[in-house]
C-alpha cells in the first residue's frame, strides 16, 4: 500500500516542480514573487486545515524548524525559478532537485555522523561527477 | 550557473531541516504548516517590496496548481510512512519527480542536451537510486 502512495506522491512532486517550468515557459517570469506567494498560500490553507482537523496541537520546536524550513524553502523556490528563466530546465532540476539528495547525505554523514554504506558513498560519488559534467 | 547552485544550496538547507525535524520526532504536520507559513509571509513582504503595479490570472492558476500539487506531494508521503514506507525510499521516490519536468523539457520544449549533460543526468538519476537503497 505504501509504494501506492509514495507513487502518486512521485506524481505529485512533478507536476508541482512542472508548474514552475510552465511559468517561465510562458514569459511570466517577471511574476514570480505573486506565483510563489499563491504557491505557498494554497499549501498553508491545505495544511493548517489538515492540522485543525486532526486537532493536531503545535509543539515550539516544530514550528521553529519549520520556519528554517520555509525561509531556505522560499529561497530555494526563488533561485530555481530565476535560473528556470535562464538555464535549460533539463540541467536545472536535477542540479536543485536530484542535486540536494547528494548534498544533504553528504552533509548529514558530517555532521549527524551517519553511517553510509557502499552504495551510499557510489551514490554520492556518481552525484558529484553527475553535478560537475552538468554545470560545465 | 549561478542561480542553479544557489538553489542546491537552499535546498540542501531544507533538506538539512527536515532531517533535524526527523531525528527530533516532531509532527511534520506542524513542521509543514510552518514552513508554508514562513515562506508565504516572506513571498508576501518580498511582492510587497517590490510594488506590483499588475497582477496576473494564469500565474495565479499556476501558483494554486503548484502550491495544491506540493501540498499533495507531502501528504502521500505521510500516508506511505504511515502505511510502512520506510523515509529514506519515500523521500527519494518523491525527489525522483522531477523526472517528470525533465521529460517535458527534453520532448515538449525541445530542450536539446549534449552528450556530457546526458551522462550527468544519467549519474544523477543513478545516484538518487544509489542513496535510496543504502539506507533500506
Amino acid at each position: 500500500m505504501w509504494k501506492k502512495f509514495a507513487g502518486l506522491s512521485f506524481v505529485a512532486n512533478g507536476f508541482c516542480l512542472l508548474a514552475g517550468k510552465i511559468l517561465t515557459e510562458s514569459g511570466l517570469g517577471n511574476f514570480i514573487l505573486l506565483y510563489l506567494l499563491i504557491f505557498y498560500a494554497i499549501g498553508f490553507l491545505w495544511s493548517f486545515s489538515l492540522g485543525l482537523k486532526k486537532k493536531i496541537v503545535p509543539t515550539k520546536k516544530g514550528v521553529l524548524i519549520g520556519a528554517g524550513a520555509g525561509i531556505s524553502s522560499f529561497f530555494g523556490s526563488l533561485f530555481l525559478l530565476l535560473a528556470l528563466k535562464q538555464v535549460p530546465g533539463s540541467i536545472v532540476f536535477p542540479i536543485a532537485i536530484g542535486g540536494n539528495l547528494v548534498t544533504v547525505s553528504l552533509l548529514a554523514a558530517f555532521f549527524f555522523k551517519e553511517r553510509l554504506a557502499v552504495r551510499g558513498t557510489l551514490g554520492i560519488i556518481s552525484g558529484i561527477a553527475g553535478l560537475i559534467l552538468l554545470s560545465i | 550557473m549561478l542561480f542553479t547552485f544557489l538553489a542546491l544550496i537552499f535546498f540542501t538547507l531544507f533538506g538539512l531541516c527536515y532531517k533535524v525535524s526527523a531525528s527530533q520526532k516532531n509532527n511534520p504536520v506542524v513542521v509543514n504548516t510552518s514552513m508554508l507559513f514562513c515562506a508565504g509571509l516572506i513571498s508576501l513582504f518580498s511582492l510587497l517590496l517590490n510594488k506590483p503595479s499588475q497582477y496576473n490570472f494564469t500565474t495565479g492558476a499556476l501558483g494554486f496548481l503548484g502550491g495544491s500539487f506540493f501540498f499533495t506531494a507531502t501528504l502521500l508521503v505521510l500516508y506511505a510512512l504511515k502505511n510502512g514506507g520506510k523515509i529514506s525510499i519515500c523521500w527519494t521516490i518523491l525527489n525522483l519527480g522531477m523526472v517528470i519536468p525533465v521529460l517535458f523539457s527534453i520532448f515538449f520544449w525541445k530542450e536539446s542536451l549534449e552528450l556530457k549533460k546526458i551522462l550527468g543526468l544519467v549519474l544523477i538519476f543513478s545516484s538518487i537510486i544509489l542513496i535510496g537503497q543504502s539506507k533500506e
